[in-house]
């Protein structure tokens, strides 16, 4: 790793543990009652937070919603319910956009999405709906659990860049899931088809009920399963992941709306921060390595599921 | 220059029968032939063009899976002569009216933050106020504000703190009608399946955005 590229790390890194700093500060907690940080303190210091989470995740290749809920929850002062609530439309905010540019390129297939959207979605809402009935103790301590699992599945999980699929399911055959996109890299058409559709309906199930209850994007799983149960190719998997959140987080982000649990003091500087750090992002991965990224950032995601547990264990 | 002439002569030998095909086709799509034969029957000499040009056809009566090559169509300025590749019609409205709604919001929220943080707008909750909620739960924090689950935010939009909500919303709210559209080009299309999963799909978003699922 050359000096620039480690200094580019270190900042990052030095901004995010600043801010853990400043909010682990005793006395943190009473100070924002007291006014000695004010208000607009905290949402500045939550945008410059969000603006180094938002270059992570990209440098790392994760979603910033798997990043954010941990992150935040454990380290500022606010309710499980803002940060989720916040969360959800910080998913949504960076999966919409890049939705957009990505059907216009041709990588977006609906016929593959929708049918895994639908299941996800309804089961995201099902999941806010337990989310915000459950004590936040209790919540906390889950999601340390589940950060924990997604850091595993993080590790062990290996990509295929162009699965192999011989023979389609009967459902994919008669919703025609299946496509062709331009590789740039190898200057040729790839074809592909898509097989155990079943099967990833209702893994989605699973997937958009814990999107929903910790107001995570769920990136992080909807990408192998697209990639290695459904068999589209790596890029492909991407793209429609990032589909599939803009649709499943649209559910639970209206019914966190209009249950309270979204204040704009939080929900605004968060959306902001972390698309203007995915730009940033964006223009330092040239110049870094993921690989070392994703693995820093997977420990400091372990770091934050033990530190979400502890604290509801009252231990923190 | 010699060798360009004799190109652009053989071309415009092979568009003839090519032309003939694709026009018959487009009117009377029932009583053609299957396109391969068309192909035989109208150029002897099998030129990548024609290939290209009955494969297109093909793709018009039966369509394909591939989303990429799917709708083919003769295009109108070119009176049926050469159809042209367009992408699949649904998700090229997709696409539009999140560009459309995308931008708006961002904007609006942008917009909206911006009156909320420096004052110009007066908030319903005030950020001092806002400092204290926070560490409430929802529930808790609504009781303490006097805000109604559901769209009571909506109501009160003339609010700089709610105005976000609404930005917000605006932003959350592309990815539904993107979907209504969409489930329309697909039941146009005749595409049963996917048009009902489509709808399917904007009821639960509705059912969700409606107000009536709500945590107490």
């Amino acid at each position: 790793m050359t000096a620039k590229r480690f200094r580019h790390i270190l900042f990052v890194a030095i901004l995010v543990l600043a801010v853990f700093a400043v909010a682990q500060t005793p006395g943190a907690e009473e100070a924002v009652s007291n006014t000695a940080l004010p208000a607009w303190g905290w949402a500045a210091l939550l945008f410059l937070f969000c603006l180094g989470i938002g270059i992570l995740a990209v440098m790392a290749g994760v979603g910033g919603g798997v990043l954010f809920v941990p992150f935040v929850g454990t380290l500022f002062p606010f309710h499980m319910d803002f940060v989720r609530g916040a969360s959800l439309f910080v998913a949504l905010a960076g999966a919409v956009t890049a939705s957009a540019g990505l059907m216009r390129k041709d990588l977006t297939f609906p016929r593959l999405v929708l049918p895994l959207s639908v299941t996800s979605s309804a089961a995201a809402i099902a999941g806010a709906m337990v989310g915000l009935a459950l004590p936040e103790s209790t919540l906390r301590i889950l999601l340390g659990i589940a950060i924990m699992g997604i850091c595993l599945v993080m590790i062990l999980t290996k990509r295929s860049e162009f699965p192999e699929v011989r023979k389609q399911d009967a459902l994919a055959r008669a919703l025609g899931v299946a496509g062709s996109y331009f590789e740039p890299s190898t200057d040729s058409k790839i074809s592909w088809q898509a097989h155990r559709l079943p099967v990833a309906i209702v893994l989605f199930i699973g997937i958009g009920f814990l999107a929903g209850m910790f107001g995570l994007g769920a990136g992080w799983a909807n990408v192998p399963v697209i990639n290695l149960v459904v068999g589209a190719p790596l890029k492909v998997a991407v793209s429609s992941s990032l589909f599939v959140v803009s649709i499943s987080d649209t559910a639970p982000a209206f019914i966190y709306l209009n249950s309270g649990a979204v204040l704009p003091l939080i929900a605004v500087p968060s959306v902001l921060g972390m698309m203007l750090g995915s730009r940033i992002g964006v223009r330092v991965m040239t110049r870094s390595r993921p690989k070392v990224v994703r693995y820093f950032v997977i420990s400091l995601l372990a770091l934050a599921g033990v530190m979400s547990l502890l604290k509801g264990l009252g231990a923190f | 220059m010699k060798r360009n002439v004799r190109q652009d002569t053989k071309a415009h030998a092979t568009d003839t029968p090519v032309r003939q095909v694709v026009s018959w086709r487009f009117f009377f799509p029932g009583a053609m032939p299957r396109q391969e034969e068309g192909v035989e029957r109208g150029s002897t000499r099998l030129d990548n063009r024609a290939i290209q040009v009955a494969e297109s056809d093909r793709s018009m009566s039966n369509p394909k899976p591939d989303d990429t090559l799917e709708c083919t169509l003769p295009s109108a300025d070119t009176k049926g002569v050469m159809p042209q590749k367009q992408p699949e019609r649904a998700r090229h409205v997709y696409a539009r009216v999140l560009l459309v709604f995308v931008p708006t919001a961002f904007g609006l929220t942008a917009m909206a933050f911006l009156l909320y943080i420096t004052g110009a707008l007066d908030p319903l909750i005030s950020m001092a106020e806002t400092a204290r909620l926070w560490a409430l739960g929802a529930g808790e924090a609504l009781d303490v504000t006097g805000m109604e689950p559901g769209w009571d935010w909506l109501t009160r939009w003339y609010r700089a703190d709610m105005l976000c909500l609404v930005a917000l919303a605006l932003l959350a709210s592309a990815t539904p009608v993107a979907c209504a559209f969409a489930s329309v080009q697909y039941f146009r299309r005749r595409e049963w399946a996917l048009g009902i999963i489509a709808s399917v799909q904007v009821i639960i978003l509705a059912i969700a955005m409606s107000g009536l699922v709500v945590a107490e």
